[in-house]
């Protein structure tokens, strides 16, 4: 995604009204949003509206498929599906959303930092930026989720960490662009420190591709929670947790495919939320692309 | 020209030094012992300890790291731990199948989204262009591991119609390798399919604007002809990158793809090697994997500057 | 699970696959009879549960290697199908001086498969190479009552042990009776087990890791006729719905586990073949008896108490397994069918607040992260979270889970054992003070006397007696929480004739045709 993400231009923020006039006539990034916000909606009621404990196990009721008693069906250990696919949204979105933020705010200030000073202070970083990004990302996430042990936290420092180069990347290069204007050799006459030109001149000016690549980043990490899951890498049951779900399920797929199948689908939907999401505040500030 | 070329390529010491530092350290402070992994039902403290000493794992780690160093500014990269196999001998058998599925996906993707994304391009803000660029949604947002396990559910387990895993080489059968590989393929093909498709619309409307285009048709080129001709010629350029700067992403899929298939390729070589403690074999097929992956870096910069004279080699 | 060693990331199996290795029934066949003889020729395709790690006897240690041993290398005693031991390679043999000299006489006329005589120099070679520290095999330990070797003529080996081991002659059956061609090994030196040369019925031709071994006729073999297969291609499936998929779909013609929920629709499918029998192997817990708060015995026994080994059997192998209470399964001749403990929430309270804890306590449960293990940890910790017992599951790789065990960095684990033929080798380095497989750390002189004497002894049913006695002590000690015995459940298709199968789970193709 790098690539598209980052050709997105600075666009100011005063145009915000037309902006979000503009959003809301993009049908998909509409139904994108109304997804996202039906698995808030249902990670916060989770303890009222989920029929079952995510929990409760009962070993005679297991494997039973979708009836009236049980929407979706019952697993491997005779608990309630849908409940749990409800309670997992919590993990899911809040993985999602703690990545991106790890890798902003350590990626941002790296690349401030490369863009702003440049030289050998860039030279460096970006060696190092090249380094972290010419590994396969799942791959290193795979190997420091497993060093650190598996749990939720764990998962979300691994792939936060994969994507902090992608971050410091970005804003160099917006850096590099706005570096120049006039409006920060202004602040650099007038005598404003280094550290109040990158983050309120410079960083402010950046900021809209960040939030696009960060939107888009969001599906992009539930989903490398959930391969992590499902590689037996995500938190310790019996946490319910979608790609967890979808790894014991996929050794009774043809017995019970309900149980692997169902938190799928969930994965797919969220995804595809953020993702429609990403894209539609991209077409808002880039309606070109 | 020569001297850009030069830079990168000397640019890349370091960042594979980097990598190989990194690799080492990570896979050193995991926790777990190879020797238990060999021995696996009969580790017993003895035989642990005697088995470390006759890898050499007793020794301490600085100078673990500088002979595997030496060893590889000699171009060897060791050989694994668990049956003494070198390291360059693995992965040239397995490359191939990691090629072959890489290409086939690329090739699936470009043949799905050059048709789609064109049609969207010429077609923008219509329904076309709504369902490519919901069809490049749901491509990027499938889990590939779920949507491995609803194909071999679909097409092998209840259809039949294709082998559910394994794989056979070219050089047996033309058709079982090929049929082998239809699900991996799909697998990997569909997140490309959702870049490219995109990528591609992006372009052709920013090209089509082009004055040229406009002088095109007003020479009374049909409207066709002047998306096929003028605009995806030149919106091909920026579809190559893409798919040059997706090697990392697409080894990261080949990872998944080659487990959940049984496919004795790269991706299958680095996960084994990871949970069987395999230093010599993880370390040597990471630094191969980030060696593409820059490799390819370098080319589409390459090709970028080659073709856009306005980006010069500083 | 037991003790193998996993070799994939989706290795969803070590459960399953050894698992595939216990019973409930006796061992039902339903090979169909046949019209004619057998016929020489053919490739089978054999669907495995991992691949092999290697292929020389000397250095292996995974469960699976033994499938590839059991056809290049014949062993110097062979087991029935009751895991008796019979004569092989060693015709005959005497065992003198109160049990510690072992007199073998080696079948004559026997070649490896590279042309190499099989004789007696052959056979201390290959014990002297595994007894050399510097060569650090797994077969060391087996081989540590030797006190001398010595060949009186090319087809008698003398051996003498430094105490009596009455277990010495199963283990000629195993891997340290497989003997591999001298010259073969001095060839390849390091890389023999990537060029295993034995005298079995099969020859190696090639191994592709993660992708298939190809084994080819011994046209040499030293029972004339033998085999009847020209090839052999054993091809590594390491999800076990994926491999019976392979048999279903004919990618494979044979496979050596058979999925749990897969097996009462096996019985009923008119297009395969399968059998079940008792394996040797088990399923346990361990508790490490050196940490609080398992080292307090009353709350092993609470957790004793609280599983219902039923509902774990109905759940987790569908019915199939063996509810276990000792390290001796019912393929055994030390099974003993009436030691078991009750299944008694009531009974577990008692324990509990004898341990001075009624309302129960919490401990940590590692195990590895492949889907059938973490789904039994999560029935286990249903299942004692009602008496109020907590417990937290850590699901870890293989690797981890081995190195913590065995170093004793852990409170209990979700282990298991594949299983041998004598008692011996399922008990005493397991339940003796300082054995090198007693994770648990568990020390008992009555246990260690017992089970010194019954290796000691050479009667069977003196030797069973202290079986009983040790394994009744172990039980109510509880460092290990027996849990199932798994069968060994196997499945072919129909054009596979004369394969039997053994309670150690090996598939032996020297009788099979196709």
């Amino acid at each position: 995604m790098a690539v598209i993400t980052e050709s997105v231009k600075a666009v100011p923020i005063s145009n915000r009204h037309r902006a979000v006039r503009r959003f809301f006539k993009n049908r998909l990034a509409v139904v994108g949003l109304g997804v996202i916000l039906f698995f808030v909606a249902m990670a916060i009621l989770a303890p009222v509206i989920a029929p079952y404990s995510p929990l409760a196990a009962h070993f005679s009721q297991a494997f039973h498929a979708p009836t009236a008693r049980h929407w979706l069906g019952t697993d491997e250990l005779g608990r309630d599906v849908l409940s749990r696919i409800i309670w997992g949204a919590r993990g899911s979105l809040i993985s999602g959303l703690l990545i991106v933020a790890l890798g902003v705010a350590v990626g941002v200030p790296l690349g401030l930092i490369a863009g702003y000073f440049g030289g050998i202070v860039d030279d460096i970083l970006m060696r190092v930026v090249d380094a972290a990004l010419a590994f396969p990302g799942l791959v290193l996430a795979l190997a420091m989720a497993w060093i650190l042990g598996p749990s939720l936290g764990h998962a979300i420092i691994a792939i936060g960490v994969v994507t902090i180069p992608q971050f410091a990347r970005i804003t160099r290069g917006q850096v590099l662009e706005v570096k120049g204007r006039e409006y920060v050799e202004a602040a650099r006459c007038v005598g404003a420190s280094p550290f109040r030109i990158m983050f309120h001149h410079i960083l402010l000016n950046a900021a809209t591709p960040i939030i696009v690549v960060a939107t888009l980043n969001i599906g992009g990490a539930i989903l490398s929670v959930a391969s992590l899951s499902f590689l037996g890498l995500g938190p310790p049951p019996p946490a319910p947790n979608w790609g967890s779900m979808l790894q014991s399920g996929s050794q009774y797929l043809t017995l019970a495919p309900w149980i692997s199948l169902f938190p799928g689908l969930a994965i797919f939907l969220v995804v595809l939320g953020f993702n429609t999401l990403g894209d539609g505040i991209r077409d808002v500030f880039d309606p070109n692309h | 020209m020569v001297l850009f070329v030069l830079r990168r390529l000397v640019n890349l010491i370091p960042v594979a030094f980097l990598v190989l530092i990194v690799t080492f350290s990570l896979i050193h402070v995991a926790p777990g012992n190879p020797a238990y992994t060999i021995l696996g039902e009969q580790a017993s403290p003895t035989a642990v300890r005697l088995l470390d000493q006759k890898m050499g794992l007793n020794h301490p780690l600085v100078s673990q790291f500088g002979t595997y160093v030496a060893s590889v500014l000699h171009g060897n990269l060791g050989s694994s731990l668990l049956d003494g196999q070198s390291v360059t001998s693995l992965i040239i058998t397995r490359l191939p199948v990691t090629l072959e599925l890489s290409v086939l996906a690329v090739a699936l993707s470009l043949l799905i989204a050059l048709p789609t994304g064109i049609l969207a391009a010429y077609r923008p803000n219509t329904w076309i262009d709504s369902v490519s660029r919901l069809l490049a949604l749901l491509g990027a947002a499938i889990p590939n591991f779920w949507l491995a396990l609803l194909l071999v559910y679909v097409f092998a387990v209840t259809l039949r119609w294709a082998p559910s895993l394994g794989w056979v080489p070219l050089n047996v059968s033309v058709l079982g390798n090929l049929g082998h590989l239809v699900l991996p393929t799909i697998v990997l093909a569909l997140p490309l399919v959702a870049i490219t498709s995109r990528v591609l619309r992006g372009e052709l409307l920013e090209v089509m604007h082009r004055i040229y285009i406009q002088v095109a048709r007003a020479k009374g080129v049909k409207e066709w002809g002047v998306v096929m001709h003028h605009g995806v010629r030149n919106a091909l350029i920026p579809v190559v990158t893409v798919i040059g700067l997706q090697v990392g992403g697409l080894l990261g899929g080949v990872v998944i793809t080659e487990s959940i298939f049984s496919l004795p390729g790269m991706g299958q070589l680095v996960v084994n090697a990871i949970f069987n403690r395999d230093y010599p074999v993880l370390q040597g097929s990471v630094l191969f994997m980030a060696l593409v992956v820059l490799l390819a870096n370098l080319a589409v910069d390459l090709i970028y500057a080659w073709v856009d004279p306005r980006i010069r080699y500083n | 699970m037991t003790r193998k060693t996993p070799l994939m990331i989706t290795a969803a199996t070590f459960l399953a696959a050894t698992l595939a290795a216990c019973g409930s029934s006796p061992a039902k066949s339903s090979t169909a009879p046949t019209k004619s003889g057998p016929v020489v020729g053919g490739t089978l395709n054999v669907g495995i549960n991992s691949d092999f790690v290697t292929l020389s006897p000397a250095m292996s240690s995974a469960l699976i290697d033994r499938q590839a041993f059991i056809n290049i290398f014949d062993p110097l005693l062979k087991l029935s199908p009751t895991m008796q031991i019979e004569p092989n390679l060693i015709t005959h043999w005497t065992i003198t001086n109160g049990g510690t000299t072992y007199t073998l006489y080696l079948r004559h006329g026997v070649k490896f498969q590279d042309g190499t005589p099989f004789n007696a120099a052959a056979v201390l070679y290959n014990w002297h190479w595994e007894m050399n520290p510097a060569n650090a095999s797994p077969r060391r330990s087996n081989l540590a009552l030797v006190s001398s070797l010595s060949a009186p003529n090319a087809h008698e080996v003398v051996v003498t042990l430094k105490a009596p081991f009455a277990a010495f002659l199963s283990l000629l059956a195993g891997r340290t009776g497989m003997i591999s061609s001298p010259t073969a090994m001095q060839k390849w030196g390091s890389s023999y087990g990537l060029h295993p040369v034995g005298t079995g019925p099969f020859m190696f031709v090639q191994w592709i890791k993660n992708d298939h071994m190809i084994l080819k006729r011994n046209p040499n073999y030293w029972q004339k006729g033998k085999p009847y297969l020209n090839k052999i291609v054993y091809t590594p499936i390491t999800s076990p719905v994926q491999e019976y998929n392979a048999l279903v779909t004919g990618q494979v013609n044979i496979i050596d586990s058979v999925p749990y929920q897969d097996v009462s629709s096996l019985a009923s499918n008119s297009s395969l073949r399968s059998a079940q029998t008792p394996g040797l192997g088990y399923v346990d817990m361990e508790l490490n008896t050196t940490v609080a708060p398992l080292k307090n015995v009353h709350n092993r026994e609470a957790i004793n108490y609280a599983i219902n080994r039923q509902a774990l059997n109905q759940l987790l192998y569908f019915g199939h397994a063996i509810p276990a209470y000792s390290q001796f399964s019912p393929a055994s001749w030390a099974y003993n069918p009436n030691l078991k403990i009750p299944f008694s929430d009531t009974l577990a309270k008692q324990q509990l607040a004898k341990a001075g804890n009624p309302n129960g306590f919490s401990f940590n449960l590692l195990g590895d992260n492949s889907p059938t293990t973490v789904q039994e940890m999560q029935a286990i910790q249903s299942e004692l979270g009602k008496v109020g017992i907590k417990v937290n599951i850590q699901p870890v790789d293989f690797t981890t889970l081995l190195t913590d065990a065995i170093g004793g960095n852990y409170q209990a684990d979700l282990l298991g054992w594949s299983g041998r033929p004598d008692p011996d080798q399922n008990s005493y380095a397991f339940d003796t003070t300082g054995g090198s497989f007693n994770d648990p750390r568990y020390s008992n002189s009555q246990v260690d006397s017992l089970l010194l004497r019954a290796r000691e002894a050479t009667s069977q049913s003196v030797r069973k007696q202290y079986y009983n006695q040790a394994a009744t002590i172990v039980l109510h000690q509880a460092p290990y929480i027996f849990l199932e015995y798994t069968p060994v459940i196997q499945a072919w298709s129909p054009n596979v004739h004369g394969f039997k199968i053994y309670p150690d789970g090996l598939m032996r193709f020297k009788n099979v045709w196709k």
